[in-house]
């Protein structure tokens, strides 16, 4: 029987509880099953708050060269990349800072804790350069002793670039790193929002948010500057850029936010974004092209 | 241009790329070489440097065997993927993997992490230039990207 084409949306939660949906123009639904039980598989694997997961048995090996499965080669790669796009602004490596500054549990189970409170003050330094503590071969893979990573936004990113492409005309929004391949249901491209209510359609490419906002506990929030090793004083809350994939647009925005809206814009225009807003707690910016 | 074909054979076509490469790696040196720091250059974070890996430990050389102990069904699965010419046949190859195989195969065929000559090398982080349609969207957000 020839069914005609439609616009299907999934919607679910993965990733400590972040909001994900898949949306898909004539694509069979057990293709995107299969794409939300890869989500799954992929948080399981990578998951830093599971001692059991292959993250936290790299971390844990630190010092040593150990095996590591294509999957996790793939994402230390594709966080060595960000880190030289962002010129050292989104470091994997601040995971220790980022447990020091009270980040050490679940986002669910931590906004159960009343009264944490930041820890890091006291003692904070910078995390190392990337680089220099991280290694990846052909299937092995060391962090220097000492050292840790946490995948973060980046891999979610990754994560929704692949499934995106898999499934050929679709977007896959995975906890605000959005991910679009293909023409969208009236051809016009997929419209994805901004974190300050525009929109821009996209026919390949990525959109990603991150601030302040989310994530955070009484006395600190994600998004640690690797300069100080402490949660950033940014005066950025949100920031939306779009790019060619989900990964960049998530490197690009954590580094935008880091450097605050002064000198953002600049350095954004600089790498050929030219699709972003920026929110502060008194005004929003936005390139001139959004 | 069928002269020109036969009077430069492939090993001259060698030779000649190998010397334009030359060229325009001494010219792009050149150029990197007197560009001024532009006002706005990248960060220079301060970094911790106590914590570098000890590379004294040997890596393995490149000549050696690859490390990578990538699962004999994914091998195969990866060869089918590659020369599948349609979604439909990719989507069949994937449909008799586990979500967990399917991510690795995926991490595989997104090429820096195949096994083979020149899969340790770093790639570029994919373009920043989206395929951004002209114009205002003509249609409401399908979804939203938000902080999480």
């Amino acid at each position: 029987m020839i069914t005609a084409p439609r616009l299907d949306s999934r919607s679910f939660t993965a990733f400590g509880g972040a909001r994900c949906s898949i949306h898909t123009w004539d694509v069979a639904l057990d293709d995107v099953s299969a794409c939300v039980a890869e989500v799954y598989a992929f948080e399981s694997r990578l998951t830093r708050f599971r001692p059991d997961s292959e993250l936290s048995r790299f971390n844990a090996a630190a010092g040593e060269r150990v095996p590591v499965s294509p999957l996790l080669a793939e994402l230390l790669r594709t966080t060595l990349h960000a880190n030289a796009l962002s010129d050292g602004l989104v470091n994997a490596a601040v995971l220790p800072s980022l447990v020091a500054a009270g980040y050490d549990r679940s986002i669910e189970k931590l906004r159960r804790v009343a009264g944490t409170e930041q820890r890091a003050a006291v003692g904070a330094r910078p995390a190392p350069a990337l680089p220099e503590v991280l290694e990846v071969g052909d299937g092995w893979a060391r962090l220097a002793p000492g050292c840790a990573v946490d995948l973060g936004g980046v891999g979610k990113g990754w994560l929704a670039d692949r499934l995106a492409e898999r499934l050929d005309n679709a977007a896959v929004n995975l906890g605000g790193d959005v991910a679009v391949c293909g023409d969208g249901p009236d051809g016009g491209g997929w419209t994805v929002g901004l974190c300050d209510r525009w929109a821009v359609a996209l026919r390949r490419g990525g959109v990603a948010t991150s601030g302040t906002t989310a994530r955070r506990w009484s006395g600190g929030h994600h998004l640690i500057d690797p300069r100080t090793g402490l949660p950033s004083d940014t005066d950025v809350s949100e920031a939306s850029v779009v790019a060619g994939s989900a990964a960049t647009a998530e490197a690009l925005t954590k580094a935008a936010i880091l450097l605050g809206s002064s000198r953002a814009p600049r350095w954004l225009a600089e790498r050929g974004a030219a699709h972003w807003s920026l929110k502060t707690a008194d005004r929003e910016l936005r390139s001139a092209t959004a | 241009m069928s002269r020109v074909a036969r009077r430069l054979g492939p090993s001259h076509m060698r030779v000649a790329g190998a010397v334009g490469g030359v060229v325009a790696c001494v010219g792009a040196g050149v150029a990197v070489a007197s560009s001024p720091k532009p006002a706005g250059a990248p960060l220079n974070p301060p970094v911790d440097t106590s914590l570098a890996v000890d590379r004294s430990t040997p890596s393995p050389s490149p000549t050696a065997a690859p490390a990578c102990a990538v699962d004999p069904k994914l091998q195969a699965a990866l060869l089918q993927l590659r020369a599948a010419m349609t979604r439909a046949e990719r989507q069949a190859i994937l449909r008799g993997l586990t979500a967990d195989q399917r991510q690795q195969l995926t991490a595989l065929a997104s090429g820096a992490n195949s096994c083979g000559p020149g899969s340790g090398a770093a790639e570029p982080m994919p373009t920043i230039e989206p395929s951004v349609v002209d114009g205002a969207p003509t249609a409401p957000p399908i979804t939203t990207s938000y902080v999480s």
